[in-house]
């Protein structure tokens, strides 16, 4: 899961970046805190719905 | 005439999940109590005169005051975030880079029991109190 920086708390971090756990050494209660804390958003990934297969069937 | 004194005025009040993720609620902090301590063990045995001590387990504990903000990574949304969890607590009480003279007292894992989310009277400024319980002590006396 991926968040964006709203806020800067840190030097070494920039408004606007993504991060995820692991980054800057922030493990995932950080981020958890930092979402509850308005610093961070949860980045949606919006999934691609596959295309309709049109019906091929032929009519007798 | 003291030689020198403090005028209370801390230059950061730090709070958060850990030391890596921490708001500064020192706009809207009113006052701070960080009171290091270690139980005592009696040692007095027989033969005494007098009751004798050893440390035992330290005992940590800090109180601070906060005016009350639902604003964004104000107080409410800092503080209401921590409550039930092992928490980052940081002051510095004086404006300067960390040395001997101007410590940097830390408390690390301190235990955040309760956070009143309404503290409301008529014809008052909103405030706060938090208290975290334990945890381990630390200073930073170098930048």
């Amino acid at each position: 899961m991926t968040y964006k920086v709203v806020k800067q708390w840190r030097p070494d971090v920039q408004p606007g970046e993504t991060v995820a756990a692991g980054d800057h050494g922030l493990a995932q209660a950080d981020l958890d805190f930092l979402v509850a804390a308005g610093l961070l958003q949860t980045v949606t990934t919006t999934q691609h719905q596959p295309a309709k297969l049109k019906n091929t069937k032929r009519k007798d | 005439m003291p030689t020198t004194t403090y005028f209370a005025n801390p230059d950061t009040v730090k709070i958060g999940a850990s030391a890596l993720s921490t708001v500064d609620l020192k706009d809207q902090c009113r006052s701070v109590v960080f009171t290091r301590s270690r139980e005592p063990l009696e040692s007095t045995a027989f033969g005494s005169t007098d009751r004798t001590y050893t440390g035992g387990l330290t005992n940590h504990s800090v109180t601070a005051t906060f005016l009350m903000s639902y604003a964004a990574t104000e107080t409410y949304a800092t503080l209401n975030a921590l409550v039930g969890t092992q928490v980052y607590f940081e002051c510095a009480p004086v404006a300067a880079a960390p040395s001997a003279t101007a410590p940097v007292i830390k408390l690390t894992g301190g235990y955040f029991e309760s956070f009143d989310v309404i503290n409301a009277e008529l014809g008052t400024l909103s405030e706060v109190q938090i208290t975290l319980t334990g945890g381990t002590y630390s200073e930073q006396t170098a930048p």
